[in-house]
């Protein structure tokens, strides 16, 4: 996933924002890009102090507390059913959600 | 005014619980405070009348039989309308989910049930939780219950705060004795300040989130809202507990571990680190005075206050937003159009697959929104993920520390819940990083992971032209330390009580 890597300044253009609204499948009207343009150059101004720290002696941490490999028992339990599963999809062809042609 | 107008939800559970009142009658009468006292705040979305009252005659029988009875008995709750009930609307106050009905209960909603609570409907909140005003909202701004309070008239009034506005303002108001919300940077605390109740952020993992549609994983915690720190700490030990549907759920062995080398302090045990960098900071003048009246408080119950230093909090902000919004990106993902939610309308032969998701998520989701999901994809993508990513979550790292610093030298910490009261509905529609400020003092707690509570305070006195909006002070506690603030909030609110009884004098 690039977003424009010749953008080194963090200077965010109507490219750029193309880019992004491509990878994130996002369609944006003509008005949410101007403003996105703008909002996102002031967010990331607003954050490009943090980015000019030396913050090598920090591990990265991802997660609120330090938990790893929680596990549990491999039981059987009672999911979803089809009826359940299928309630609130847009369009449907029991059993089946219907979806647009993907396929030729 | 009505017979519960002022009970609380311990009062309320004692009363349906010894038969003194009927849960079915409660429950119509708390029916007809919503009815008539939600539409000038737009608290609550949506009425869940005919379950509430079915529950409460169930309710009613069960006592009438002689079963045992939970906690929360006959009490009326309301939910954020991100918390799954099934059956019921949990619509994320957005265009993508507006008729959405889960079919699963979340975990915290089946342990309400379970402990013989009524759920009365659902709350008003920013779309998805994304935003400190409660007002990205497809139903529209949710309106503070101290609409009269402010220094100027404004032609909206006041903002709840948010993104829990709907649940604090119907605390507030007395439409409900409690409420659920979920903070992933501050969205219970900041809007229990604005609305003079208190709130909990829990510690991450101490409450599950399944059922809780996710924002940011690792930063989105439920937690109570409620006027007494009894009823805050009563809900919360309902919801509270170890789940196997959620994985970052706390182990009960894993909490008492934690609780006991915490161990007991009493008020003069106690203390009180008072945060060098978020007093520095620009605050409003009745903020101020309500954190110095509460620093004289504690020192003279006996705690002794220390002062502390959370050198990085300048970059909290910045961390918080690259954090929550990269998360954002990536869990919203799943609104495809095809399994749930809204799909846009698009002529069908031209139409690809790519475009009817693209077209159903521009159409589905609000402005707020859409900033997110850009701004985390931004500083997820190549090139980018390493200067902006990973740099926040290094910066997430020695936030922690820093707290880690300070909870060696104090048992709690002090500072402000926010900059300053309330602020008029619509002031920061313009400019996002102005809105993003109003939470600067409330990141950190779920950076952290660590519980925070927002503590309304009583002025002694105010200036003849000053706002009368209510203002609170924050208390953070080391993790699993839930009891300590709840300790603290209890003595404040005695001293709340008497200040109370003292103006009226």
């Amino acid at each position: 996933m690039d977003a424009k890597p010749q953008d080194v300044t963090g200077e965010v253009t109507m490219d750029v924002v193309r880019h992004l609204e491509r990878l994130a499948y996002l369609q944006l009207s003509e008005v949410d890009r101007a403003s996105l343009v703008g909002d996102l150059s002031k967010v990331l101004g607003y954050a490009r102090s943090l980015t000019r720290l030396d913050l090598t002696d920090f591990e990265p941490q991802t997660h609120a507390m330090d938990q790893a490999n929680v596990m549990r028992a491999d039981e059987v339990q009672t999911s979803s059913t089809l009826e359940q599963a299928l309630a609130n999809a847009p369009q449907v062809a029991s059993p089946y959600l219907q979806v647009p042609r993907v396929l030729e | 005014m009505t017979q519960q107008e002022n009970l609380t939800a311990l009062e309320l559970s004692r009363r349906t619980r010894s038969g003194d009142l009927s849960v079915v009658e409660t429950t119509r009468r708390y029916l007809a405070e919503v009815a008539q006292r939600n539409p000038p705040l737009n608290a609550f979305v949506e009425v869940w009348s005919d379950a509430a009252l079915t529950r409460a005659a169930e309710l009613d029988h069960k006592r009438a039989a002689g079963e045992s009875t939970g906690p929360l008995f006959g009490v009326p709750i309301g939910l954020k309308s991100n918390l799954c009930v099934t059956g019921q609307l949990c619509s994320c106050a957005s265009k993508m989910l507006s008729n959405y009905r889960p079919t699963y209960s979340a975990t915290v909603c089946q342990r309400l049930l379970d402990a013989d609570a009524i759920l009365l409907g659902c709350t008003n909140m920013d779309e998805y939780a994304m935003g400190s005003g409660t007002e990205y909202s497809i139903y529209g701004p949710t309106r503070n219950p101290h609409f009269a309070s402010g220094p100027n008239e404004v032609p909206e009034g006041y903002s709840p705060g948010g993104s829990s506005g709907g649940s604090a303002a119907a605390v507030a108001s007395g439409i409900v004795p409690l409420a659920l919300g979920s903070d992933t940077g501050g969205s219970i605390r900041q809007p229990a300040a604005f609305c003079g109740v208190y709130g909990l952020k829990p510690t991450y993992g101490r409450v599950s989130r399944f059922g809780l549609v996710a924002y940011a994983s690792s930063l989105d915690q439920i937690g109570p809202i409620a006027t007494t720190p009894e009823d805050l700490e009563l809900l919360f030990q309902v919801i509270q507990g170890s789940d196997r549907l959620d994985a970052t759920s706390l182990s009960r062995e894993k909490v008492q571990q934690v609780e006991a080398t915490l161990g007991h302090k009493s008020l003069k045990q106690l203390r009180v680190g008072i945060i060098r960098e978020h007093f520095e900071q620009d605050l409003a003048p009745t903020v101020r005075r309500a954190l110095e009246e509460t620093k004289e408080y504690l020192k003279s119950v006996g705690a002794t206050l220390v002062e502390v230093s959370l050198p990085k909090q300048a970059q909290a902000i910045a961390t918080y937003y690259l954090i929550a919004s990269c998360e954002a990106a990536s869990n919203l993902s799943r609104y495809d159009g095809m399994h749930f939610g809204h799909r846009a309308q698009v002529p069908e032969k031209s139409a690809t697959l790519e475009q009817v998701i693209s077209a159903s998520r521009g159409e589905g989701f609000g402005a707020e929104v859409k900033r997110r999901i850009m701004l985390g994809t931004y500083a997820l993508s190549h090139g980018y993920a390493e200067q902006y990513y990973q740099q926040a979550t290094r910066m997430r790292q020695a936030i922690r520390q820093d707290f880690a610093a300070a909870f060696a030298e104090a048992d709690v910490l002090l500072g402000p819940t926010t900059p300053a009261p309330a602020f008029p509905i619509g002031a920061h529609r313009q400019d996002p990083i102005a809105m993003y400020l109003t939470d600067q003092f409330t990141v950190s707690a779920n950076l952290a992971g660590l519980p925070a509570i927002s503590v309304p305070i009583e002025l002694a006195n105010f200036q003849p032209d000053e706002s009368r909006l209510p203002v609170a002070v924050q208390f953070h506690a080391p993790p699993c330390g839930e009891s300590r603030l709840f300790s603290v909030a209890n003595a404040l609110h005695e001293r709340n009580q008497s200040a109370k009884s003292g103006a009226e004098a």
